[in-house]
């Protein structure tokens, strides 16, 4: 199973009702204006669209949106098609 | 506006707008799911934050329910410059100040309420908040007093158990802006409010749908009733099966938006999202 960063970017701005122009790979995700229900929502939609379960509780050591991305990409890559 | 307002809007296509208000202590971030699910369906979408709101507990305590009407009229007169038909949705004291709102202002289309609470008095709630709620009322607004705060218990009102995890874990708290302790002093308001919507209830002629959840570990459904025995106009109560107090963020957050769009005239959808069920 195949993710790209533009979709899971699609799908934070989205979740979020953040301008997806904003969204910097080397910003904390709270200061884009992302907050932790904003997140689960994100995995959610993850697990809708490629049935892959991640728990939040994963994420919040990581401290910039660009960490998150890159372990959701793997995560979602990671999973059996 | 201060500079924590998190205040947001989305542009519809309807002709139809909907001023989606957060409840005491909350902040328009708890309303994002909901305001997207509507925007989907072709609304307009204003979501104040309420007056005092998105700061801390002594910003809060120096406003009153009037104050954060207020706010919900701001949004309502901003709506009605961008679309033909104006609806309010609210949880908790939002669904309150909705229902306050279309009292004063007969061109408001309809409102609905989520989890509309006169009391705490909730299977969660009547261990500690119940036993003390007769002496601890009259004195809620005094000096001093009125500044003792409470912490919601878990579970928080949440049933999902992702979302409740993450209530429990999260740094800064689930939604941005939202307080984690509620002041006596704004619980006192909250008191006024709902007194205040009885008295006005005979003006409210307007359609009002109001949802709350059967197992609600805050409010019990009895606060439900007695809503829809307060209200002139037609009121459609549904109670909401598996799902605790934040019924807009819970695990029926798909049905309750799809009822509430509905309910405000949208088109049927197609199948629903995940997880939903036709709510009652």
């Amino acid at each position: 199973m195949e993710a790209t960063e533009n979709e899971l970017l699609d799908i934070i701005a989205t979740e979020a009702i953040v301008e997806r122009s904003t969204l910097r790979r080397d910003a904390p995700l709270a200061d884009l204006g992302i907050q932790s229900l904003d997140v689960v929502s994100v995995l959610f939609e993850i697990e809708e669209r490629w049935g892959v379960t991640i728990d939040e509780e994963d994420l919040p050591l990581m401290a910039n949106l660009g960490q998150v991305l890159d372990y959701l990409v793997a995560r979602i890559d990671a999973a059996p098609a | 506006m201060t500079k924590f307002d998190r205040g947001f809007a989305l542009r519809g296509t309807l002709g139809k707008g909907v001023v989606l208000v957060h409840g005491l202590t909350g902040a328009p971030g708890e309303m994002k799911y909901l305001a997207r699910q509507l925007h989907r369906r072709g609304f307009h979408v204003r979501t104040p934050q309420l007056a005092g709101h998105g700061a801390d507990a002594r910003a809060l305590l120096r406003t009153t329910w009037r104050d954060w009407l207020d706010s919900v009229q701001g949004a309502f007169e901003a709506l009605r410059r961008e679309v033909d038909e104006v609806f309010a949705a609210g949880i908790c004291v939002g669904g309150a100040l909705g229902l306050a709102l279309a009292a004063e202002r007969p061109e408001l289309a309809g409102v609905a309420v989520y989890s509309m609470t006169f009391r705490y008095d909730g299977w969660n709630m009547r261990r500690w908040y119940s036993a003390a709620a007769p002496w601890l009322e009259p004195i809620a607004n005094l000096p001093l007093v009125r500044r003792i705060s409470f912490r919601e218990p878990y579970p928080f009102g949440l049933k999902d158990e992702k979302l409740r995890e993450a209530a429990q874990k999260a740094a800064g708290g689930l939604i941005e802006g939202a307080l984690e302790r509620l002041p006596l002093g704004a619980m006192y308001q909250m008191h006024r409010l709902g007194q205040h919507v009885e008295q006005v209830g005979a003006r409210v002629s307007q359609p009002v749908l109001i949802l709350h959840a059967r197992e609600d570990d805050m409010s019990d459904p009895r606060n439900a009733l007695r809503l829809r025995a307060a209200l002139a106009g037609p009121v459609e109560l549904r109670l909401v099966e598996d799902s605790y107090h934040m019924l807009h963020v819970d695990k029926q957050r798909d049905a309750v938006a799809d009822t509430t769009a509905l309910f405000f005239g949208a088109a049927e959808a197609g199948a629903l999202r995940r997880r939903a069920r036709p709510p009652g």
